[in-house]
């Protein structure tokens, strides 16, 4: 919305002045400086008529050229019909000014309109009094957005810590790199156990050698040799070379196995991290996979409360429907393997190992108490809860079209 | 893990009882055998470890009868010896030793010999750690002249014809060119064990091969068995567990002499007592019993009590009174011990350090990054080759693959993996991950580990994400400046070091063509990788007031 200046105004009454200035020179030449007198705003007059080549100045005497044939005066009048040329000469010139319209007068324009965006103008000035709006087809959804999430592993982890923090708990953590001391001996697993072997476990080739804990070597030496706190041991030559060896740890329990000898019972500490098996990959089987950690050193705990922490935790994590079967570790004994119950395959699924540590692990660590201990695979539970039937696209292939559609309500 | 697949009708013959299906899937897995597969004729159970002597269907049948309580724990007994094994010192730094065993009296059918093949194999390859700790001979004694001689001889001394062969073969040979000779010549060296009769007829070459002179077949009456190794006691346990199962055939076990300077009549079925206080038994299991049920309760795990526990010949197993109490759990029934949480009282307290990584997640999440979560394993490539660098890593010696061959050592290699795998999904892609990386260090094992977290948007530039870690830092109320770096792994001049307080703590930059294109990514990528764990103490001790 454009207006005139006072100059505008002035102009459009008495015409421009280098048109004043030409009609006067048209009838005949004339001496600058009797024109002077003749004409107000003489300078601006001489300078757009002499642009405009309306005049030509010999020796002081100007004389008439042509008639202007611009439409400045013609677009004053209706200004805002101007084209855009004419409207930024005429700003130029200073006679026309932009106007600063109120927001009421902005809003005019919507009275009785239909609306499709609303605005602030509609929304301030109370014109949606007098508005319509055009109506949606409500069940059209926008462009497909994605929010950040994480990844779906990550939040059963954070699901499982809150349960075993509710539960009065304690969080501690370990190394992915582990002596075999640590991970198998202090577990009292046999030098010679299966599990030890090439196919299953990964050795480290550098580092390849591990320090050992001197207070704890020769007793737990002593334990496989010949056994003691009333056990026959496993009766064979133990190595301290083959203690050494530096691995990827198989278990947590190699966690909870560093612990023990600084615990004071009664104590509840869980666990949460990586471990490896030398598997190559397939649509179940990954390399590493994580594991569910927890152990309970006190004087008062038994088996039967092993299974009463296994059924709470799974319940937790939503499982109705537990049971519990007989089964084997070689650091565990009364040994305990939970299976929950899937509606969905009308089938058990075993998800873990416990048990309570055998005196010949805890007593060389010097705990004379039972230990309760589980550890937990975390995978094929969220494998059957999400419906994800190949473990590779969410962790090595992270395929983001499945998990920017994760659930995080879990 | 040990699979064994029985013939149900085999099965129910020698539990003495028509199973239904319901045995099979909810009352036998519960004695500790989970149940593998099932279909119209065969099971399949999962046999532990610590149970080798339910690797036979006679035991494993004798241990279902027990369960179910048709049965009472049976002694065994062998007949006086009258065949004798003559060890030679040559066999000391070898295979040093050996036991037997002859079977008289036996009735064989196809369906025995299948049984019986089947639970040679899988006692070899568990309890016997695959023929190095334990190899079985089992021969038609009717076919050699006793006594028998156990010596070492070199690889060309002696010549036999082995099983599954029809002509003549030096030791030497078996070795190079028989299926299990070359299966199995790891386990020897330099001079060579074998068993030979009165005559020099070769029964066999432990832990290879028998001969084919003394095969098994429908046609034989009596059996010789040999079991050689490196560990008595296994050995020992190994024979109790094949003679009482032929015994549960009811054949008889007829003991047999072994002189190697020493005398030792093998096998040996006296049973081993245990000192078991019925108290601490009830305390770790959680139950209340009494000795009347407790006794009865060590029937169904078939173990007889007469003040002792009396533990039979063949379990290897029992090496502390935490056995015992864990058969009488079992023969309790776990399903009837009633879960219990105990009321101990202890703090929960959480690992600041992962609360931190949930809080720095949160932070990620809201400025639209998706979390990813790829591997600990990788490999030279991905972490050296494709990222330009040459860095020192921690490497795996048997890894079965190249992929998962070292551990990282940087999570950028990871994230610009997922950029590779993932050029089908709308862009634009934003990610991060939080993870332990591995390197060397001046550790107990000699390796180190941090934390760190990696956040890369593709197609990204440096501006952007340089926003992002101001915004992150920021609101970790941490001042950082950056550096200008030189990194092959970055465009030149588009690459920093990320410091606080005068520690470096990552980088920042827009990943190098040549990175990419190694990587198959199309689009620009810029990320930047921090130490979780640096920032976490600079943390504590810049906020400290």
């Amino acid at each position: 919305m454009y207006t005139l200046t006072e100059e505008g105004k002035k102009y459009l009454e008495n015409g421009l002045p280098e048109q004043v200035l030409a009609s006067i020179v048209k009838e005949g030449p004339m001496n600058i400086r009797e024109l002077r007198n003749k004409i107000e705003n003489f300078s601006i007059a001489l300078a757009w008529a002499k642009k405009k080549g309306l005049i030509k100045i010999e020796n002081s005497i100007v004389k008439f050229e042509k008639d202007d044939e611009q439409k400045e005066l013609t677009y004053l009048k209706n200004i805002n019909n101007a084209p855009e040329e004419m409207i930024k000469l005429l700003l130029k010139r200073n006679l026309i000014k932009q106007e600063k319209e109120g927001i009421f007068e902005r809003a005019e324009k919507y009275r009785g309109k239909v609306i499709d965006n609303l605005n602030e103008e509609i929304i301030k000035t109370g014109i949606w009094k007098d508005v319509s709006f055009r109506r949606y087809n409500v069940s059209v959804i926008g462009k497909k957005i994605y929010a950040g999430k994480r990844h779906i592993i990550n939040l059963y982890i954070e699901k499982a810590r809150k349960i075993f923090l509710e539960m009065g708990f304690k969080e501690i953590d370990g190394t992915l790199v582990e002596s075999s001391f640590w991970n198998f001996d202090a577990l009292f697993q046999p030098q010679d156990h299966p599990a030890r072997d090439m196919a299953d476990t990964f050795f480290l080739k550098d580092p390849s050698e591990a320090t050992l804990p001197k207070e704890f070597i020769n007793k737990v030496k002593d334990v496989h040799e010949h056994g003691g706190y009333g056990s026959t041991g496993w009766r064979y030559k133990w190595k301290e070379c083959i203690a050494k060896k530096v691995i990827m740890r198989t278990h947590t329990t190699a966690v909870s196995a560093r612990y023990l000898p600084k615990s004071s019972p009664p104590e509840k500490i869980f666990s949460i991290g990586k471990v490896f098996r030398n598997e190559t990959i397939d649509y179940k089987h990954l390399p590493e996979f994580t594991q569910i950690e927890g152990i309970v050193i006190s004087k008062d705990v038994n088996f039967r409360n092993l299974l009463g922490y296994l059924k709470e935790f799974y319940k937790r994590m939503g499982f109705e429907r537990i049971r519990f079967r007989p089964g084997y570790f070689p650091y565990t004994e009364v040994s305990v393997e939970p299976e929950v119950y899937f509606k969905d395959r009308d089938e058990w699924i075993e998800l873990g190992g416990a048990g309570i540590f055998r005196p010949e692990v805890t007593r060389p660590l010097g705990v004379n108490v039972p230990v309760l201990a589980w550890g937990l695979g975390l995978e094929r539970l969220v494998m059957l809860k999400t419906g994800l039937n190949d473990i590779r696209n969410f962790y090595y292939k992270n395929d983001l079209n499945i998990l920017r559609e994760m659930p995080v309500w879990l | 893990m040990a699979i064994v697949t029985f013939k149900k009708s085999e099965l129910e013959q020698l539990i003495g009882m028509k199973l239904d299906s319901r045995y099979y899937k909810e009352i036998i897995p519960m004695m500790g055998a989970p149940l593998e597969s099932m279909t119209n004729d065969e099971v399949s159970f999962e046999i532990f470890p610590n149970r080798p002597d339910m690797l036979s269907i006679e035991g494993f049948t004798r241990n279902v009868r027990y369960f179910l309580g048709l049965e009472d724990p049976k002694r065994y007994t062998s007949t006086p010896y009258k065949i004798s094994v003559f060890v030679d010192k040559s066999v000391k730094n070898t295979r040093p030793f050996i036991v037997s065993a002859v079977i008289r009296n036996v009735d064989i059918d196809e369906d025995f010999l299948l049984d019986l093949m089947q639970f040679q194999e899988k006692i070899h390859e568990t309890f016997g750690r695959k023929r190095k700790k334990i190899a079985i001979g089992i021969h038609d004694l009717d076919m050699v002249k006793p006594p028998f001689y156990y010596k070492a001889v070199g690889g060309n001394e002696v010549k036999f014809v082995p099983l599954d062969m029809d002509k003549e073969m030096t030791l030497e040979n078996i070795l190079e060119k028989h299926p299990k000779g070359i299966k199995y010549k790891h386990l020897v060296s330099d001079k060579y064990p074998i068993l030979v009769d009165s005559e020099n007829n070769v029964l066999s070459f432990p832990p290879i091969i028998n001969g084919e002179l003394t095969r098994v077949t429908e046609n034989t009456k009596n059996l010789f068995i040999d079991i050689t190794g490196t560990h008595l006691d296994s050995l020992k346990k190994a024979l109790n567990i094949i003679t009482t199962s032929m015994a549960d055939r009811g054949f008889i076990v007829e003991s047999v002499r072994i002189v190697d300077g020493n005398e030792c009549i093998t096998p040996d079925f006296k049973e081993r007592t245990m000192n078991v206080d019925l108290n601490y038994i009830k305390k770790i299991i959680g139950i209340n019993i009494s000795v009347e049920k407790f006794v009865q309760l060590l029937k169904r795990a078939g173990l007889d009590y007469n003040g002792h526990v009396l533990i039979p010949p063949y379990r290897t197993d029992i090496m502390h009174q935490i056995d015992i109490a864990e058969d009488v759990a079992i023969a309790y029934g776990y399903e009837n011990i009633e879960p219990e949480l105990p009321g101990i009282f202890t703090r929960g307290t959480s690992l600041r350090e992962n609360d931190f990584k949930t809080a720095v997640a949160s932070l990620m999440n809201g400025m639209m990054f998706q979390e990813v979560r790829t591997m600990i394993l990788s490999s030279q490539n991905d972490q050296n080759e494709k990222m330009n660098t040459n860095n020192n890593l921690v490497e795996i010696l048997n890894a079965k693959s190249d992929e998962f061959s070292v551990c990282r050592r940087d999570l950028m290699p990871g994230i610009l993996n997922v950029f590779s795998q993932n050029k089908h999904v709308d862009y634009p892609q934003s990610i991060f991950e939080m993870g332990k990386i591995v390197f060397l260090g001046p550790t107990e094992t000699g390796a180190d580990e941090t934390n760190m977290i990696c956040a890369a948007s593709s197609p990204g530039n440096y501006s952007n994400i340089s926003s992002v870690l101001k915004e992150l830092l920021s609101s970790l109320k941490l001042k950082f400046k950056i550096i200008e770096r030189n990194d092959v792994r970055f465009i030149s001049g588009r690459a920093g070091t990320v410091v606080i307080d005068g520690d470096e703590i990552g980088v920042i930059g827009e990943v190098h063509p040549s990175v990419l294109n190694k990587w198959k990514v199309e689009k620009p990528v810029a990320l930047f990788e921090l130490d979780m764990r640096k920032i976490f103490l600079k943390m504590k001790t810049l906020h400290k007031s």
